[in-house]
């Protein structure tokens, strides 16, 4: 036989060879099983390598007060303290595990439905939701760096309820600009009634949220914002119906938005943040940021809450504490371009970011005030609640 | 002759059906867990009532109330039903020639084509809606065409943020999808078949409406499903290339649950447009069955 001939008896038959191909009911139970295994376990070390686990080389042994503690904070980057914590969670052996978020609204869902030790929440939701039941009212008397907090920001509305709780900790604000395009904008508008003009059709960008478009209109209008009967709600939904009609679209974050004027698609966004500035002249366009008058009472401010499910509420507070520490917070306000929280931090910021007027949280009587822009939950007759601005918009939206 | 059955026969006939049906329990638990469960979940919740943030069990149709008679929710279902119902004549349109030529015009290559339709399933959806931005947008590729040839002076901007957009980038979607059911049901029309009716003086259009179609209608019929589902229910490509203007369902349902939190409104939005969505199908179905005589 020649050697071909030989090696091919040598594999025997073809359905010897068709039945060695096929697995045999054995071979795919245990590949099966072994599949399954792998992929339990793969995603329980995806789990641990998604948190944030203390360095290696652990601080000192006198400070691993939380050692073994996970904290699951629901939140957005940049503002959980990934960077500017590392360290403090290295000596206290605490792993930090950040779920995002895609927007401020999705998050009361999810703290209904997981467990978190900590929520950032937007100025506009803080006593919404810890009237909804889904924050826990602070012990203040646990955050030693309270006291030395911007009086506007520390005795603000906006963190508490009727009875005087208060329920998140601010850890960065700023003010409220809308950002454009100078190139294409070379008048900038000074009212948000500026852009009822028809010349704007086709050039704006914003939130796709009633509060923001609606309190400013309201406040416009002198109307008592956010505290609106049905005939001023009603009013104000007219304008805003004009003003989305200008639309090119509604922006799913503050990237978003500087990309649809980086490519020349919109040329002002409503509710901006002076960070875009930076963002789109790393793309190779320039932006600029200004006021509309009525913006001047919608600064922004997100804080840091303890949710009423959460585990580990020890370590919450020191976190807390610890991200409105004077070093920390500088930090902070630094890496997000944004205003730190304590009075105690200025000096440390970077001059590159302090690009806010801080007056406005020195005094309680200050211009911009960090209010719930959220309407009443439940209201009198004649008056708007939630609901009916939530109505009103999704008229809006439905074209 | 008749043939006795033995006693007992029966229950020992129920006992083998059941053993036979035994394979069949991990997937039959599966889709009670993961399909009929949440669709339970979401009845329930559809009947709940919703006041200060709360989700109360205090039973009520207020919600499907709401849902069939706000002006805003009806424009919105009828035109989300619109949108669905013009892309998926659109996708049928399509996907219909190309699987026949697929299976019988290029024969030897129809695995070939077929894989490459395959494979735009495989990409990610959030990756092709952005893939489509940069494609229509003001600086997009079509822009900068017609500009750089001096087609037009200034883009167009309709292009974008239009539910022009919209209806471009679900057909190019959920073509892959349709050819799926419509090319499996043309692999079991003999070609036999097609040559006898043409040998019998049946022109193309003839063989293709007279055989081919009423042959591979199952197909067609589980396409129409397949594409009125998925445009109906899109919600991601309106938000990211319809613009402001004319929401549709699925972003309305969205907004409803992770927005205003009204989650017993949104279960009812939901039901209420599943409802619309089967009553519509049996419509198309109907509609083919016709066509398909």
């Amino acid at each position: 036989m020649d050697r071909r001939s030989t090696r091919i008896a040598a594999l025997g038959s073809e359905a010897d060879l068709r039945r060695r191909a096929m697995l045999d009911r054995r071979d795919f139970l245990r590949l099966g099983a072994g599949a399954a295994v792998a992929v339990a376990a793969s995603g329980l070390l995806m789990d641990r390598a998604m948190a944030q686990s203390p360095s290696a080389a652990a601080g000192s042994p006198a400070t691993q007060e939380f050692a073994g503690t996970t904290l699951d904070l629901i939140g957005l980057a940049g503002e959980d303290g990934k960077v500017e914590l590392e360290q403090w969670r290295s000596d206290r052996g605490v792993t930090l595990a950040t779920s995002p978020f895609s927007s401020w609204d999705e998050t009361f869902a999810k703290l209904k439905t997981d467990t978190f030790d900590l929520a950032l929440v937007a100025n506009p939701y803080v006593s919404l939701w810890g009237k909804a039941g889904v924050l826990t009212p602070l012990d203040l008397s646990r955050l030693t760096n309270w006291e030395s907090m911007f009086p506007a920001l520390k005795e603000a509305d906006f963190l508490r309820d009727e009875a005087g709780n208060v329920y998140a900790v601010p850890i960065a604000w700023g003010d409220g600009p809308y950002i454009y395009v100078p190139e294409r904008v070379p008048t900038p508008p000074t009212s948000i009634t500026d852009l009822l003009d028809p010349a704007w059709k086709g050039r704006l960008v914003t939130w796709d949220d009633p509060l923001l478009i609606f309190h400013q209109l309201a406040v416009a209008k002198g109307y008592p914002s956010p505290n609106l009967t049905t005939e001023q709600l009603a009013d104000i939904q007219a304008d805003a119906r004009t003003i989305v009609s200008h639309l090119v679209a509604f922006n799913s974050s503050y990237e978003d938005a500087t990309d649809y004027m980086v490519r020349g698609e919109a040329d002002l966004a409503i509710g901006g943040w002076e960070a875009m500035v930076n963002q789109a002249a790393a793309k190779g366009t320039t932006l600029d940021f200004s006021f509309f008058t009525e913006a001047h009472g919608g600064g922004w401010s997100d804080s840091l809450a303890i949710p009423t499910n959460a585990v580990d509420v020890d370590a919450a507070y020191a976190y807390i504490d610890a991200m409105i520490s004077p070093e920390v917070n500088a930090q902070v306000a630094t890496n997000l371009v944004s205003g730190t929280v304590n009075s105690l931090s200025v000096p440390m910021v970077d001059p590159s970011a302090l690009i806010y007027d801080y007056g406005i949280v020195e005094s309680t009587t200050s211009p911009i005030k960090f209010e719930a822009w959220t309407p009443p939950l439940g209201a009198p007759d004649g008056m708007a609640t939630k609901a009916d601005w939530d109505a009103a918009w999704a008229e809006i939206r439905a074209g | 002759m008749t043939t006795a059955v033995p006693a007992g026969g029966g229950g020992g006939s129920r006992r083998r059906s059941v053993i036979a049906a035994t394979p069949l329990a991990p997937a039959v638990l599966y889709f009670l867990a993961f399909l009929v469960g949440p669709l339970v979940v979401l009845v329930v919740f559809s009947v709940f009532t919703f006041r200060d943030l709360q989700w109360l069990p205090e039973l009520t149709f207020d919600n499907y109330v709401q849902a069939l008679t706000d002006l805003s929710y009806r424009a919105i279902v009828l035109r989300t039903l619109g949108v669905a119902l013009a892309v998926t004549s659109i996708v049928l349109l399509l996907a219909y020639p190309f699987s026949y030529i697929a299976t019988f015009v290029f024969p030897r290559r129809r695995q070939v084509v077929f894989f490459l339709v395959l494979v735009t399933l495989f990409g990610s959806y959030l990756v092709r809606i952005y893939a489509w931005r940069t494609i229509l947008g003001a600086e997009g590729v079509i822009n900068a065409t017609l500009v750089g040839v001096g087609l037009i002076g200034e883009p167009i901007r309709g292009l974008l943020n239009s539910p022009l957009a919209v209806g471009i980038a679900l057909t190019n979607f959920l073509v892959p999808l349709a050819v799926l059911p419509i090319y499996s049901a043309m692999q079991n029309v003999s070609p036999a078949l097609l040559e006898a009716s043409r040998d019998l003086g049946a022109g193309r259009w003839q063989v293709i409406r007279g055989v081919a179609l009423p042959l591979t209608m199952p197909g067609v019929r589980v396409a129409a499903a397949f594409t009125f589902i998925a445009a109906a229910s899109d919600f991601a490509t309106p938000a990211l290339l319809g613009g402001a203007g004319g929401r549709m369902a699925g972003g309305a349902i969205q907004r409803e649950f992770g927005t205003t939190l009204n989650w017993p409104l949104g279960a009812a939005l939901a039901i209420t447009l599943i409802g619309a969505v089967v009553l519509v199908i049996g419509g198309i179905w109907w509609v083919l069955g016709r066509i398909g005589r």
